[in-house]
């Protein structure tokens, strides 16, 4: 018993303190941080910092606000270093909910950008990476977005683009792997401002190694691309155009939900060590919208079936050729080859084999709903 | 005897947790640097070469029935040699101690307590360690038991994995690497498999029929390799090859990428429990030091080694702070491991053999 009251006491007086205590009282959160380039090699770093308001304690429930601060570094981190000599508290970027990268910054290597982020345990692997239509401060100098603080606008936005197969679900951390793959490439997100003040995503910036190439695909052929690589969440919407003979627009389309059934992905080496792909996907339909006629018969399933098949196949050619023109490898074919034919891979030269090799997309659907009308 | 008899479940569970600690979190790490994505490849071959080991040390024990290395070095060779083989497991299991120790807090300081100071963690996890280790036996086994709770809940925790993108075509081709590499990698595998060499010391005090004892202890390495294997899988089809070779904790880093609604940094909650079966390797060590120490100098009492062989891990530890130093260190321990769990088992077993185990003076 006297022993245990010692060690009591004992206890009591060396475990009392925490070297590595951290308060939320004490910090600046940084919740959105953009980055571009400065001019002079310099990196200009955008911060959306979420503050209590000055009159909400009384009311209750604190209030937030957004600061945005600005600051400039030859690298992130010493950008944030100048940042923390203005910051009231210290400057915690571990709740980082989104990065954005100025579309000029993005052309060039993007690594280095990101290296403190992975070195760094505190920081946010999980945070949405997005590239900015334009300069990354312009995005976040908007402050607040339809009543929403800028960078939770991003982040919903993001989220919800992501439910409906618009873009990938990219984060820091599931970036990297690709980075570091010769044999595929990734893409990011592009936002820009819309012509309401508010943000809009405007498609997938294609990225070739670590550099983004310049060239983006629309929302639908993103929605495709994803398609291909087997990267759909639930659902994926589209507006296919199977009925050009009509003369009323409206009569043009039809709007069908797909859903993944099949994906696969054949990797061929032909006798004279020609590189071929072919991606075969089969997908579940439900008719949302077809204005044009009704769907009762077999017979019309099976001609709007076909119509769309094509029409889609179409699209994933077209989406298949901009990625070949972009150099962006989006579908792993390199690390297949690089797995499947390591002699062959060995001899390539990856960065200019993709562009010429022949990958053939085959979509094939199944009407499975119609909706509550035939 | 000082020590109380354990179960055959119990052994099982002992030599699971003796194994498994720390050096789970940096297998295919470790392994990549030499086999690349056939770093699980490795993992299989560590496995067999361990049951190797295994089996040398169980013909060695069955031929001296209710013996201890410490007893048999000195029926083999001799009252004086055999202290020195003694005396030299005494200096392994400290050195693998502050191996250990080391390794323990350089990961919590640069995962989640980076201010604290090293010697603070270094006492916490010592103080710890003594609690546990100057019990008998069979608590020590009882414990243990208990721990491997955890090792199931570090499953539960590693399919949420399965969310991120997996390309499982990381671990093509077979023949990335070459025969000498993959074995090269095991090499590497082996030292995390360390620990099974506390069957030299517990042996006499298992229940059990030879023979089952063979089968649990077999049992209990192919489970460790198992979960080894599922991990080294998991986490070469997470990263990429390049990206691999500069996270020395894969599987910690694994679980920092993972976001949840409520939780993030599911790696710091996971180190936090981990700790336990860290600790747990710590115990292992001090147990074999302190039998030793206890055998030549207080009459197989472990009363007092326990206390002033942590304080001289302690002493070793405090010395180790930079990242090259801590890296030669865990290198030439899992070297100088070699002899102790391979060559003097060996050495004694063919010496049995030859002098029909009486022993060079018979």
């Amino acid at each position: 018993m006297k022993k245990t009251t010692i060690l009591l006491i004992i206890c009591l007086l060396i475990l009392t303190g925490c070297w590595d205590q951290d308060q939320l009282k004490d910090t600046r959160l940084a919740v959105g941080v953009g980055y571009d380039d400065y001019g002079n090699g310099e990196l200009y770093q955008t911060t959306d910092i979420r503050v209590p308001k000055l009159d909400s304690s009384a009311t209750g429930r604190p209030a937030v606000t957004s600061v945005i601060m600005h600051s400039t570094g030859a690298t992130p981190r010493q950008s944030r270093m100048n940042l923390e000599k203005e910051v009231a508290g210290n400057y915690a970027p571990n709740k980082v909910l989104v990065y954005i990268l100025g579309e000029e910054l993005a052309k060039k290597d993007i690594y280095p950008i990101f290296d403190v982020l992975y070195r760094y345990p505190r920081n946010s692997l999980s945070a949405k990476i997005v590239v900015a239509n334009g300069r990354a401060e312009d995005l976040l100098s908007l402050k607040v977005v339809e009543e929403k603080l800028v960078s939770d606008a991003l982040l919903k936005i993001i989220e919800s683009a992501e439910n409906d197969t618009f873009i990938p679900r990219v984060s820091i951390q599931s970036v990297c792997p690709i980075i570091f793959n010769e044999g595929q490439d990734f893409g990011l997100p592009k936002i820009g401002k819309s012509d309401n003040d508010a943000l809009k995503i405007t498609g997938l910036a294609l990225f070739n190694g670590k550099k983004y190439t310049g060239i983006d695909l629309g929302e639908d052929e993103a929605s495709i691309l994803l398609i291909l690589n087997n990267e759909e969440s639930k659902m994926a919407r589209f507006n296919l155009k199977v009925n050009p003979e009509e003369k009323r627009k409206i009569l043009q389309y039809v709007t069908v939900h797909a859903f993944p059934k099949k994906h696969d992905l054949k990797i061929k080496l032909s006798n004279n060590q020609q590189i071929s792909a072919e991606v075969k996907i089969k997908l579940k339909v439900h008719v949302a919208a077809y204005p044009k006629d009704n769907l009762s018969s077999k017979k019309e399933l099976q001609t709007l079936t076909k119509k769309i098949n094509e029409e889609l196949t179409r699209k994933a050619e077209h989406v298949i050729s901009e990625t070949q023109r972009a150099n962006c490898d989006y579908l792993g074919i390199g690390k297949r080859v690089q797995a499947y034919y390591p002699k062959t891979w060995a001899k390539l030269d990856w960065n200019q084999t993709y562009p010429t090799i022949k990958i053939t997309p085959k979509i094939q659907t199944q009407i499975i709903e119609t909706g509550i009308i035939k | 005897m000082n020590e109380k008899s354990i179960t055959l479940n119990q052994l099982f569970f002992v030599i699971v947790q003796a194994q498994i600690g720390i050096s789970l979190l940096s297998i295919p790490f470790k392994a990549h640097k030499y086999a690349k994505g056939n770093a699980w490849i490795s993992v299989i071959i560590a496995g067999l070469i361990v049951q190797i080991f295994v089996l040398i040390i169980w013909m060695l024990m069955k031929r001296h029935k209710g013996k201890t290395i410490l007893e048999i070095s000195q029926t083999v060779l001799g009252k004086y040699i055999g202290n020195l083989v003694n005396f030299s497991y005494l200096l392994y299991g400290v050195l693998v101690m502050s191996n250990v120790v080391i390794l323990y807090a350089d990961i919590i300081e640069r995962w989640i307590l980076e201010t604290t100071p090293k010697t603070v963690m270094i006492f916490l996890i010592i103080a710890t360690g003594i609690h546990l280790g100057k019990q008998n036996l069979r608590v020590i086994a009882r414990f243990f038991t208990i721990v491997n709770v955890l090792v199931f809940l570090l499953f539960v925790l590693s399919f949420f994995a399965f969310s991120n993108n997996l390309s499982f075509t990381n671990l093509l081709p077979i023949s990335q690497s070459s025969f000498t590499d993959m074995f090269k990698g095991s090499t590497q595998v082996t030292s995390a498999l360390l620990g099974f060499e506390i069957l030299l010391f517990i042996f006499p005090f298992v229940l059990g029929q030879e023979k089952q004892m063979l089968k649990k202890m077999t049992s209990a390495i192919a489970t460790v390799v198992i979960i080894y294997l599922y991990f080294a899988v998991l986490t070469l089809a997470t990263f990429s090859q390049k990206e691999i070779a500069i996270v020395p904790e894969p599987v910690l880093y694994m679980l920092k990428g993972l976001n949840f609604r409520v939780v993030e940094r599911i790696d710091m909650i996971f180190l936090s429990y981990w700790i336990i079966p860290m600790t747990t390797s710590f115990v292992v060590y001090l147990y074999i030091a302190s039998s030793a120490a206890g055998k030549m100098f207080h009459k197989g009492k472990r009363k007092y080694p326990v206390w002033y062989l942590s304080i001289l891990v302690f002493g070793i530890a405090y010395f180790f702070s930079d990242a090259i130093q801590i890296q030669t260190f865990n290198h030439y321990t899992a070297v100088i491991s070699l002899i102790f769990i391979f060559g003097i088992p060996l050495f004694l077993l063919l010496l049995s053999i030859i002098f029909k185990n009486r022993g060079i003076r018979a």
